[in-house]
């Protein structure tokens, strides 16, 4: 469908503009290039139903309102003016479109001659609540069928008019009663409303606001394009959670799209989308090289990161400094952290699901981009005008050649790496869409030692999106995620190896929603993963190597699960979301399992036997219910109570005795000796919007406790082990906190401030499982950060130049640090105690970035950006770790500070078309 | 510049910057025992080294003195060792019975008891060869060892480092100071009157190092039981390899529990600093305190200890740099009179005479030069090692 935009007032345009026009059986196209060249119009229209006339009229200089009419009229095509010179064009349809200026304005129609009267009367009707409503009504289904229900359904797709593009998360709603709902990522929403006149209401972030008049007949359907509005002063992000955040169920999830992303100022002025997702409330890092997440007290690995449905397990470029998902492709990022839905699983701590854009389906684009370290380019456009589209993208570094400039100690140093994305879709006709992605990510690096390291990612999806009826509509995806590394060295050729780890996993996932009325609405569906580990493959590398191949035997397992939840409108005032998900896993042959005695420390000494498992056969199967359960209840419009209990269950897992996120940390499926991770939290939260909605502000307090959560004995081997069992412990872990977030996403200055005090704590204290940690006390997780703030401000000057600052205060993390030296070896070497028992300095530093943008003239092929910044505007050399060495029989004390000065950047963006 | 700029912005963004630190925190006083060392079943000595855990900020060892240290077999054989220096126990040749166990039986002068537990005799194949090579970081040694059985798998090494060294100067004279009435007069005559020559008691010197870093190695995860590893290296240009290097190479083969301790040690203490460090862990042992549970720090094995020594002299290193004096050395000439001694030259020593008197063979004038590029005791002994070519 085309553009629905009109208005009252056509006086404003300056529709006495004359045009002359010689065509000769030309296409609308072209028409309407000769017009805009002639004058300041711009045409909307849509395609699929306008694309195929054909146009012979030839004429001296008129009025362009005379020569429309004259063109169109004959055709069946009405045109409409508003008061910023655009030019709308529609044939009667589907939606029967009737303009009623005249008729609520009182006066009577005087230009233009498209316009016909009304089929209402004012009572039915009723009286018009708000002047800025588009007086256009736009009736729904079919007459003749009225009375017969009375809730209508109404479902459509949401585009940008520019683009094409779908635009997800924005919010569709009726003030009265209160009903709302939000797009999917593909744009599409589904709502059920009483049946007669509504206003309806769309918002989405940097979208402008749109309002509907509709009448609602039966049901049916309506698809609406929105214009960005990126070129407006008042409105640079609207968020489409502006209200939402007060009237929906959910709690602790945080939304933003990429243009919020993208004035975050970050180091080498990459934007980032895992670093912005950081300054959250309740998100943490162990520090700046780390883009391991840890949300509310879990570690990073209990969290799920999607991106399109693909499960990436390493998210991460450059050891960690930058995260792997190029910013040109995404469209947003949502974090769930409390009440995650249903169908989603298989994590403890949070869902963070990052959807890419749509390809441009209008034009060819592309835009590219060169940093200091890195450079992008990216290419879309569509494949089908206005059905299929795609987008390609990739980044690379050229970060080598600064090796050279380095000294001779760091010269052998390397690191590389690259990310491939191709994002294809198709709609195969108004019921049905096919999505494709496909995601690529290797890096490579040695830190000038003879040991070389490698790890990709590898992901292909395929999604079909049908809609049944307007209240039915599915989801099926398909897909293999893969993510891999690989050590090798080979220095000395006698003991030259290559260490290789991989998971695969193999995916089906079918989602159904049913909007069964105003009051009811039901998710329900079936997921199920595949999993084949290779947990270690050693091997010698090079003819001379003695190196004993050792592998590992691979592990594969499945997990499926069933889920349902209903969300139910019990008032307006009163809202439940409760949904059930069974989760199974089994553990499948061929394996052998390690039996331990009961009671005593599982060590490789008290190993009972072996049992070797056939292929195929059920090993351990573990399952359960996991609860999501959301109340909402609204004071007033701007003030709701919400609450929410959640539990998890995580069949997987990652080990590792490294505070950082490791490239090399192993993963491991359970088993009957390594139980499934389980949590359960309960949260409760206020949410208050002041100044109409443009400042948002919540507080969430938060309890969680977490069950066999894997912290690893001393001295803990946990690359290529046969018996891993052995190495690790479950303890038992509490997280608990406060989380406060004022956020203000309109106006010259945006941005949000948000407090975090949490503590996570864990406890080992099980004396069957061998060694006690810390005297069988609570001690501090690697990531317990107490207090934390984070203010990001952006001021916008005007349509071309932006600041923005950042500052973050946080506790220093736990370390655990010597208590004594004893000589041992021809040294001095550090004594080492209870674990986490101090801690490092805080942390504190300021960002500073200006946006500058190139002119905004509409029909450049080239548009400029430059983003200019400082990162560490202080050059506070804050301590990433504090470690003790033995140098030369004496024992050192170091900070060691990761970035340990102020940074600029500078960074070229370029857009074409 | 643009380079420089890019440069420093780079080193500062991934190397960010390595500050000294200096804990705030007060350590508690531990005072845990330490027991270092190997019983040798083999010809050669035992040495066990006690000492006690000190504060983080103190920087020196607190050996344990007065401790009564026994190995015992499992079939009640007893070697006593004796304290040869604080701290220090030995034992000659014990010559144990391979298939025997044996273990360290400690008592401190405070009254608790410590045991070792019983270890099998592991044995231990001889080093094949230490051998070099000029690599990148200097010359470097490696040690290769091989065992036909395939059973060793773990071995540590440790070795002693002597070199020997020139002073840059060599000198015949010293300083004559006598107490007169004005004060201490100075003057300069030669070392030995009966004889003119060098004293070359502070012209060629010895310098011995012990190793300060824990080598292992495994072959626990190859088809054979070969071993060629690095051990040590000698930076360029180092005086070490100036006129003649000796290293002793020493090889001990471990239990798997040993091997584990030493590594677990040395990822605390020496494998630090790195974005992905493991945490630092507790040292456990295989020695308790039987009088209460007071942590005893140390890991106690049983092996014939292997022994190997090479010498190397800088011409059979092809294109080996090296300085064979002291660098930034030089003289000065100074008049023998007392007050220009003291005004010119107390803080050096005079070298060689710069004019005599042809009569009477006084000296007239004088080179001198800092005390360190002149005697060369200053830098290590003047005794020459018995082992030494």
């Amino acid at each position: 469908m085309a553009l629905f935009m009109a208005s009252n007032s056509f006086a404003q345009s300056d529709t006495s503009s004359k045009i002359s026009l010689t065509l000769n059986k030309v296409g609308l196209s072209s028409l309407i290039t000769n017009i805009e060249s002639q004058t300041y119009f711009h045409f909307y229209y849509d395609s699929a139903t306008l694309g195929n006339i054909e146009i012979s009229y030839t004429t001296a200089p008129k009025k362009i309102t005379t020569a429309l009419a004259e063109i169109f009229t004959p055709l069946g095509i009405q045109f409409y003016f508003d008061n910023q010179n655009n030019i709308f064009l529609t044939k009667s349809k589907l939606l029967s479109l009737q303009i009623s200026d005249n008729f609520f304005t009182g006066k009577k129609q005087t230009t233009g001659n498209a316009i016909k009267d009304l089929a209402f009367d004012t009572e039915e009707i009723g009286p018009l609540q708000e002047a800025l409503v588009d007086k256009k009504i736009y009736e729904i289904g079919d007459k003749a069928l009225s009375g017969t229900k009375n809730i209508i359904a109404l479902a459509g797709f949401i585009k940008d008019n520019k683009t094409g593009e779908p635009v997800g998360g924005a919010s569709v709603y009726i003030d009265k009663p209160r009903i709302g709902v939000t797009t999917d990522q593909y744009g599409f929403y589904t709502i059920s409303l009483p049946k007669g006149r509504h206003i309806l209401n769309i918002q989405s972030i940097g979208m402008r606001d749109v309002k509907r008049q509709v009448v609602l007949y039966s049901d049916g359907n309506m698809d609406m394009d929105l214009q960005g509005s990126i070129m407006s002063l008042k409105r640079v992000v609207i968020s489409s959670q502006k209200m939402s955040n007060v009237r929906g169920t959910q709690m602790g999830v945080q939304k933003l799209d990429i243009k919020t992303v993208k004035q975050v100022p970050v180091v080498f002025g990459e934007a980032d989308i895992l670093r912005v997702v950081t300054t959250l409330p309740g998100v943490k890092t162990v520090g700046e090289a780390s883009t391991g997440l840890n949300v509310r007290g879990g570690s990073s690995d209990q969290n799920l990161i999607l991106f399109n449905d693909a499960t990436i397990y390493n998210p991460a470029h450059f050891f960690g400094m930058f995260s792997a998902f190029n910013p040109e492709l995404i469209n947003s990022v949502e974090l769930y952290k409390a009440s995650i839905p249903a169908n989603y699983g298989g994590r403890l701590s949070s869902v963070l699901d990052i959807t890419s854009r749509e390809g441009n389906k209008k034009e060819f684009t592309g835009s590219a981009g060169i940093g200091l370290l890195t450079s992008r380019l990216n290419v879309e456009g569509p494949l089908v005008k206005d059905k299929s589209s795609f987008i390609l993208g990739g980044r690379t570094t050229y970060s080598n050649w600064l090796f050279n400039y380095l000294p001779e100690e760091y010269k052998n140093s390397r690191a590389d790496f690259y990310d491939l994305n191709l994002i294809v879709n198709h709609q195969i006709d108004k019921n049905n869409t096919l999505y494709f992605t496909g995601y690529i990510s290797n890096d490579h690096f040695n830190l000038n030692s003879d040991t070389a390291y490698g790890y990709g990612n590898k992901n292909v999806s395929v999604k079909w999106k049908h809609i049944y009826t307007t209240k039915l509509n599915s989801l099926i995806t398909f897909g293999n995620d893969n993510y891999n590394y690989a050590i090798n060295s080979q220095k000395l050729p006698l003991s030259a190896y290559q260490l290789g780890f991989s998971i695969n996993q193999s995916y089906f996932k079918a989602h159904f929603n049913y909007n069964i009325n105003s009051k009811h609405s039901i998710d329900y569906g079936v997921n199920s993963i595949y999993y084949s580990l290779n947990p270690g493959n050693y091997t010698p590398l090079g003819e001379k190597s003695l190196i004993k191949p050792d592998i590992i035997p691979t592990e594969q397992a499945l997990e499926s699960a069933f889920y349902a939840s209903e969300h139910y409108t019990i008032t307006s005032a009163l809202k439940l979301d409760a949904g059930i998900r069974f989760s199974v896993f089994n553990l499948l042959g061929p394996q052998s399992i390690n039996e331990y005695p009961a009671g005593i420390p599982r060590t490789e000494e008290n190993i009972l036997r072996s049992v070797n498992y056939a292929s195929g056969a059920v090993i351990k199967t573990y399952g359960g219910p996991e609860y999501r359960l959301a109340l909402r209840y609204v004071i007033d419009e701007t003030f709701s109570l919400k609450a929410s209990y959640n539990t998890q269950r995580q069949y997987i897992h990652s080990l590792s005795n490294t505070t950082a996120m490791a490239p090399t940390d192993v993963w491991k499926l359970s088993d009957p000796n390594i139980k499934p991770q389980m949590g359960d939290q309960i949260s409760f939260g206020l949410y208050k919007n002041l100044k109409s909605n443009t400042i948002e502000t919540s507080l969430e307090v938060y309890y969680k406790n977490i069950d066999n959560y894997l912290d690893y004995k001393s001295g803990a081997k946990l690359v290529m082990n046969h018996h891993i069992e052995t190495d690790v412990i479950g303890t038992k872990g509490k997280a608990y906190g406060v989380e406060l977030l004022v956020k203000k996403l309109s106006g010259k200055l945006n941005g949000w401030i948000s407090y975090t005090w949490s503590r996570i704590l864990l406890r080992m204290n099980d004396h069957t499982a061998g060694e006690i940690i810390n005297k069988g006390q609570f001690y501090p997780g690697n990531y317990d950060k107490p207090n934390d703030v984070t203010v990001i401000a952006n001021y916008r000057f005007s349509h071309r130049f932006s600041v923005s600052m950042n500052g973050n205060y946080s506790t220093g993390r736990p370390i655990t640090l010597p208590i004594g030296l004893f000589s041992y070896g021809g040294s001095m070497r550090t004594l080492y105690a209870d674990r986490n028992a101090y801690r490092i300095p805080d942390y504190f530093r300021t960002d500073f970035s200006m946006n500058i943008e190139g002119n905004h003239k509409v029909n450049q092929v080239f548009h400029n950006s430059w983003s200019i910044g400082v990162y560490n505007l202080t050059g506070r050399k804050n301590p990433y770790s504090i470690y003790y060495v033995s140098e030369n029989g004496m024992v050192n004390g170091y900070k060691l500070s990761i970035f340990g000065n102020a940074i600029p950047y500078i960074n070229l963006n370029i857009k074409f078309k | 510049m643009k380079k420089r700029i890019i440069y420093s912005l780079f080193i500062f963004a991934l190397w960010g910057c390595k500050e000294k630190y200096i804990s705030p925190v007060i350590s508690p006083s531990t005072g845990y025992l330490v027991v270092e060392g190997i019983i040798n079943s083999g010809v050669g000595e035992t040495n066990i080294i006690l000492s006690r855990t000190v504060a983080l900020s103190s920087n020196a060892i607190n050996y344990e003195g007065g401790a009564k240290v026994n190995v015992e077999g499992d079939d009640n054989s007893l070697y006593p060792l004796s304290e040869i220096s604080k701290g220090h126990y030995t034992a000659a040749k014990l010559n144990l019975n391979a298939t025997k166990k044996y273990r360290v039986n400690i008592s401190t002068l405070d009254g608790k008891k410590y045991l070792s537990d019983f270890a099998a005799v592991k044995s231990n194949p001889p080093i094949d060869s230490i051998n070099y090579k000029t690599e990148s970081q200097g010359l470097q040694f490696y040690v290769d060892t091989h065992d036909p059985s395939n059973n060793t798998k773990y071995y540590q090494w440790d070795y002693t480092e002597t070199w020997e060294f020139h002073s840059t100067y060599q000198t015949y004279l010293k300083y004559k100071i006598v107490n007169g009435s004005k004060g201490q007069q100075y003057s300069v005559v030669f070392s030995d009157s009966t004889r003119f020559g060098w004293d070359m008691g502070q012209y060629i010197c010895w310098k011995t190092e012990n190793s300060s870093s824990i080598l292992t190695g495994t072959t626990a995860t190859m088809s054979s039981d070969i071993i060629h590893l690095p051990i040590n290296s000698i930076p360029p240009a180092s005086w070490k390899l100036g006129v003649l290097y000796s290293i002793n190479v020493r090889q001990y083969s471990l239990s798997k529990g040993r091997y584990e301790f030493l590594q677990r040690m040395k990822k605390n203490t020496e494998g630090t600093g790195s974005i992905f460090d493991a945490q630092p862990s507790e040292l456990t042992g295989n020695i308790h305190c039987t009088t209460n549970n007071d942590p005893v720090i140390g890991y106690i094995d049983v092996c014939p200890v292997q022994e190997k020594r090479i010498f190397v002299n800088p011409y059979q290193v092809p294109n080996w740099a090296y300085w064979l004096y002291k660098p930034n050395c030089t003289e000065i000439a100074v008049t023998n009179n007392s007050d220009s001694i003291q005004i010119k030259s107390l803080t050096l020593l005079p070298t060689n005479y710069k004019d005599i008197n042809p009569m009477s063979g006084a000296i007239i004038s004088f080179y001198a030069a800092p005390p360190e590029c002149v005697d060369c005791r200053l830098r290590g002994t003047n005794i020459k090692p018995s082992f030494w070519k």
